[in-house]
């Protein structure tokens, strides 16, 4: 096990590497020189080749590479040439609110999707099995941006019941300890703000978890009736245990190993829809962070959060392979 | 519904019908593969017949008219700039389901190359080509599409690109796991045997056998890049404005919602709906074509 985590950790350098280069190399055909978003298109040509100079842009690319390298291995993704502030300190400030938001995200996706994906395969051809799979079909075509949209018409500009935007109402942040609000009101005891913070998260939570939620209750449903067809699970039943328990403990654990990798993968896609999500809902993460930086041409800003999203990325996919190794021992020696 | 379709087949064993035959019977068969299928015919009808469908002109403003409601003379209602919502959305399927279709052929195109070459070579041609897959599979695919996008600039091809290169690995992914399956059989080795030469193998021996998981991965992978292609529009990185574009006009939208919620109702069903077409069409040629996958 432990030759086997290794292993893919060495396999995480020439990947990081890859992705680092990538986006640096892509980053660096941008159309727009930096010198000029700083000064201005009416900067004189002496000022904007001083500022290039200064900023280490007249170096040849694989000279900027590897300054680029060096400095983020420390830490230091530079500055946003709007701004002027420091892109890992942005990045670190915002990095939470994505990890809140994801979380919550993934947390929906999973109880809300085995549960109905399970009761789906249990009662296989009834109405809810066919409602189920009409929801799923849905989750699964619906633009996640959209859907986003149409809650805000409903709940927030019809019935007025949750707040549109943000991550929690002015004068109510609770102390900070993780960055995580809804942690940190429940370690402060600052049941107010747990409440606010609730209330701005369950929307955007919901719209960027309604795909994942989808992908899992078809594919819990499709294991799940794979598995309850089984000798084992006869024999449980022969045997006179109850159906909760047949489903339950015998069922779902036996259909569990797919269902997991599926959501580990769906982390990845929860990052590319925080981009989108986060827009909606004016939710200050990554994702708007990446979207304000390609409206405002600060490509520094946009390579950081792509470097970052990639990483985690990464990460996230090894954690998931090292589980998946641990759930199914056999994987190992694929 | 599979016991159906099984039955059909065998049927047509008996009966002696021919691969095509059988096909068409099992897909016939197939609800989900027949409702996608109508659902489909439905809008290229839409998109094909848009100038003749479409009540008003898509493009011409008329300020008075402004985010209008639903009513009769704008069954959709109008937008931001009194624009006839159902003109405009009737139009927009033809470019969303165009990107779709194109960045699905551009990714197909390229993965099939480079995944076949990478599963029928191994080796140092595999590590280089599915490194460089890998690399790319590292980011969330809308991300990468974002990327390009921000450095290329609008327009309808430049999405197009943007979309087909990010999906190639995909493609490339499947392809070169179905080679290698493929490639060991002893009806290769004796096409080998006989003298035919690389390029004959691959493309004559291999992938028309490897066709069907591809088939159904192309057509869900058509609603993935169409649901891309809405994305970028709303990020403001799609088509050029005016054009009539589902995405775009969602993000045109959004600031009205307050006011005018119908402005982004209608463009987002119809994005919906299109992509429910191709995920209910791929699920069906997936049971029709490739079984095992179910």
């Amino acid at each position: 096990m432990i030759k086997y985590i290794i292993r893919k950790l060495l396999l995480l350098i020439p990947v990081l590497f890859g992705v680092s280069l990538a986006t640096f190399v892509v980053m660096h055909l941008f159309t727009t020189d930096p010198a000029e978003i700083i000064l201005g298109q009416h900067a004189t040509v002496e000022r904007a080749a001083a500022l290039r100079e200064e900023m280490g842009l007249n170096k040849p690319i694989y000279v900027q590479f590897g300054d680029y390298m060096v400095s983020a291995v420390h830490g230091d993704l530079g500055k946003s040439v709007i701004t002027k502030t420091s892109i890992t300190d942005e990045l670190m400030r915002r990095f939470p609110a994505t990890v809140e938001l994801a979380l919550a995200a993934i947390c929906i996706a999973t109880v809300l999707g085995i549960t109905l994906g399970t009761i789906s395969a249990v009662r296989q051809n009834s109405i809810f099995d066919y409602g189920t799979m009409v929801v799923a079909l849905m989750g699964v075509s619906m633009p996640i941006f959209w859907l986003g949209l149409m809650m805000i018409i409903i709940f927030s500009v019809t019935l007025g019941w949750l707040p549109s935007s943000g991550r929690i109402a002015i004068g109510m942040m609770p102390d900070n300890i993780t960055g995580l609000y809804l942690l940190d009101s429940i370690l402060t005891g600052n049941m107010e703000s747990f409440s606010d913070a609730f209330q701005h998260l369950i929307m955007p939570a919901l719209a960027l978890g309604s795909y994942s939620t989808a992908i899992i209750a078809r594919m819990t449903r499709a294991t799940m009736l794979e598995t309850i067809r089984q000798d084992y699970i006869r024999t449980a039943r022969a045997k006179g245990l109850s159906e909760r328990v047949v489903i339950l403990k015998h069922g779902l654990r036996n259909a569990m190993i797919p269902v997991v990798t599926v959501i580990g993968l769906q982390v990845g896609s929860l990052l590319g829809g925080a981009v989108l999500t986060e827009t909606v809902f004016s939710w200050p993460g990554i994702g708007s962070y990446v979207v304000e930086g390609i409206m405002a041409s600060d490509y520094p800003r946009v390579q950081g959060a792509v470097l970052l999203i990639g990483t985690i990325f990464v990460v996230v996919n090894l954690i998931v392979d090292i589980l998946y190794s641990y759930l199914d021992p056999r994987i190992q020696h694929m | 519904m599979e016991v159906k379709m099984e039955m059909q087949a065998n049927h047509n064993l008996m009966t002696g019908k021919g691969p095509l035959a059988e096909f068409v019977a099992r897909f016939v068969g197939s609800t989900s593969a027949m409702i996608g299928l109508i659902l489909l015919c439905i809008l290229i009808f839409a998109a094909v017949f848009a100038p003749v469908l479409a009540p008003y002109n898509p493009y011409e403003s008329n300020l008075p008219e402004a985010l209008k409601g639903p009513n009769a003379m704008h069954i959709m209602g109008t937008d931001e700039l009194g624009r006839d919502i159902l003109s405009r959305t009737l139009y927009g399927s033809r470019i969303s389901l165009l990107v779709g279709i194109e960045a699905v052929t551009l990714a197909l195109a390229c993965g099939v190359i480079l995944g076949a070459l990478a599963g029928f070579y191994g080796g140092k041609v595999d590590t280089m080509i599915m490194g460089v897959m890998d690399i790319m599979l590292s980011f969330p695919s809308i991300l990468l599409a974002i990327a390009f996008m921000t450095v290329m600039g609008r327009g309808v091809e430049k999405a197009v690109i943007a979309i087909g290169i990010v999906s190639i690995p995909q493609y490339a992914r499947i392809v070169r796991a179905s080679v290698l399956s493929v490639k060991e059989n002893v009806y290769i080795m004796a096409a080998r045997a006989i003298g035919n030469n690389d390029k004959r193998l691959i493309f004559v021996h291999i992938l028309p056998n490897v066709m069907a998981p591809i088939i159904v991965r192309a057509t869900i992978g058509v609603s993935v890049a169409i649901l891309e292609a809405a994305a970028l529009g709303f990020l403001g990185l799609g088509v050029e404005p005016p054009t009539a574009e589902w995405g775009t006009m969602l993000g045109a939208g959004r600031q009205a919602i307050f006011s005018a919620p119908h402005i982004v109702t209608f463009p987002g069903l119809a994005i919906t709906l299109t992509v429910m077409a191709f995920n209910l069409l791929g699920d069906g040629l997936r049971d029709v074509l490739d079984p095992r996958l179910k």
